[in-house]
């Protein structure tokens, strides 16, 4: 435990210094000021209008942060040596993963709840109601990004941090459109081997679009129990422990 | 005596790319190293030092052969928990402070804070570095933070040292302080293995020394076996004819004048320098030394490495 808790707090701590995170922070509480104090829409379109840029930001700052402290610990550390001294004390190399995986889900998490905070506080001053669903949607989303960490770190295992950067972004959106999508082309087809085919290639990847809950936030849809959430958190956990295996296994054999 | 390091036949090759021929960069090294001793490892640059070293310390495989540390396999957390390890190019999270990384360390170590916080403490004194424990890495020169990985090698208190370049971006007074401070560990008990390019350093203090190249091991032994002493002296005098001398001197002999004016007369096959002190003494010559010629470890080094 006091191994994981060192590289996690060293890794939030570096996260913190550097100040990429502050950029987009600031960025981010630019927004929902700016969308705050937007009134050229009636009260409705107004209200509508805040959730909808909350909606939107609060998982993008979550994936940029997300992205760019996970692509870049592996390949950095291993490129400019730092992870020689580091790995030749007593920790194995699965608790190296897991120790990153935890200081960036901690790291995201956090700005991720700044900016919701930031928005709830608008929202609250706005006299807004501010639904359980919303909460659940914020939920869903640190959830989400639970998983897409767990896919980068494993993606930076065998790529570089430029092109882990790329493909992560690209599979973020591929992961959100790909399910609907596929879905269309099944029910399409008409050849057995091919809807086969198109099932498996619809069930193993992870889908984001799963955990897109901004339609019951924009258009006030009944609230839902928490209990809800509980299938939506065991199919990451599923997710992100198959990912962060492969990450492990192949980062046991890895030549430094 | 028992052995630290057991290096048993080990091969390393490696693959860079599909398409590009496998490289060999050790090739059957057969080594050990028992407790206690400074063990001084040499080679040219390219010899598999890097390597040899990265084996031991499980940082890559092996493609055949095997390294144990203390009778135990090298990947096992128990034994790294008694070696200290400074790397050749200390790099360290340059976002942390020497305080910082050193209780990141310690944390892995399972040292307990009160422990933990004190060693830091004399550790980063010990090597000149208490005044900058919270300052930030990336602000240090080179010489810094080898000072903080030297400190970060000792935080343990290991029973084996592995250094690679130990003195490497040291001033000459950090170097001395090295040397010291290896001796001082040596008298501890502790093993160290190191390699360097300062071979005068590594003549100081090797108990034993090995010499590699290109993947092969080409000499291994005490460095008196290394370098034995020849027949032969060598004197520094001053006021001395010597003209007058090598009319009385039945011997051969070479001199030349050395920087600070005085003469060095060499003799080799001199068994014993009693006859030629006391001619120097009649001719009114003034001895200030009298030294048995030895090679150096730089002389055995080149020729050794030119053999192969």
């Amino acid at each position: 435990m006091n191994t994981l808790l060192a590289i996690i707090i060293t890794t939030v701590r570096e996260s913190i210094r550097k100040k990429q995170l502050y950029v987009l922070l600031i960025f981010g509480i630019l927004v929902v000021i700016l969308t705050s104090l937007a009134n050229f829409f009636e009260m409705n379109e107004q209200t509508r209008f805040i959730k909808n840029i909350s909606i939107f930001i609060i998982p993008i700052i979550g994936v940029i942060v997300a992205t760019f402290s996970s692509a870049r610990q592996l390949p950095n550390e291993i490129e400019d040596k730092s992870i020689h001294p580091l790995l030749v004390k007593p920790i194995s190399r699965w608790e190296y993963i897991i120790g990153k995986y935890l200081g960036v889900l901690v790291i995201t998490w956090f700005s991720m709840l700044i900016i919701s905070l930031i928005f709830l506080c608008f929202i609250f001053l706005k006299n807004i109601p501010i639904t359980a669903t919303f909460f659940q949607c914020i939920i869903l989303f640190l959830i989400q990004i639970a998983i897409y960490i767990s896919i980068v770190l494993f993606f930076s295992t065998i790529l570089s941090h430029g092109a882990n950067i790329v493909l992560s972004l690209l599979l973020f959106v591929l992961l959100h459109s790909y399910g609907p999508k596929l879905n269309e082309i099944i029910s399409g087809s008409t050849n057995i081997l091919h809807r086969i085919f198109l099932k498996i290639l619809f069930w193993i990847p992870p889908h984001f679009d799963y955990f897109n809950i901004s339609s019951a936030v924009i258009y006030d849809y009944p609230e839902q129990s928490f209990i809800i959430l509980i299938p939506f958190l065991i199919y990451a956990i599923i997710y992100i422990a198959i990912f962060l295996m492969f990450a492990g296994a192949i980062f046991s054999n890895k030549e430094l | 005596m028992n052995v630290a390091i057991q290096i048993n036949n080990l091969t390393k090759i490696y693959k860079p790319r599909p398409f590009l021929p496998p490289k060999k960069a050790l090739s059957n090294l057969s080594l050990e190293i028992y407790e206690g001793e400074v063990f001084g490892f040499l080679g040219p640059n390219g010899a598999g030092k890097s390597t040899t070293i990265k084996l031991i310390l499980d940082l890559i495989k092996p493609s055949s052969g095997y390294v144990k540390i203390f009778d135990e396999k090298n990947s096992s957390k128990k034994i790294k928990s008694r070696l200290g390890y400074l790397p050749e190019f200390s790099t360290y999270n340059n976002y942390l402070t020497p305080r910082e990384l050193l209780t990141m360390y310690g944390r892995i170590f399972k040292i307990d804070k009160q422990t933990l916080k004190k060693r830091i403490d004399e550790l980063l004194y010990l090597v000149k570095m208490d005044k900058h424990i919270d300052e930030r890495i990336k602000t240090f020169s080179k010489g810094m933070i080898q000072r903080v990985g030297i400190a970060q090698a000792l935080l343990n208190e290991p029973d084996l040292l592995i250094l690679d370049e130990p003195a490497s971006g040291l001033d000459p007074i950090g170097r001395k302080e090295i040397r010291d401070l290896i001796l001082m560990l040596k008298q501890k008990g502790k093993t160290i293995f190191f390699s360097s390019h300062e071979l005068t350093e590594v003549e100081t203090l090797s108990d034993r020394v090995a010499i590699i190249n290109k993947g092969e091991l080409l000499k291994i032994g005490l460095l008196n076996e290394l370098i034995p002493y020849k027949q032969g002296y060598e004197f520094i005098v001053y006021e001395l004819n010597i003209d007058e001398f090598k009319e009385r001197c039945k011997q051969p002999f070479s001199s030349e004048k050395t920087k600070t004016g005085e003469i060095k007369i060499t003799i080799e096959n001199l068994e014993l320098p009693y006859e030629i002190i006391e001619t120097i003494k009649n001719l009114n010559g003034k001895i200030i030394s009298v030294r048995r010629i030895r090679p150096t470890l730089e002389e055995t080094f080149m020729i050794t490495i030119g053999e192969k």
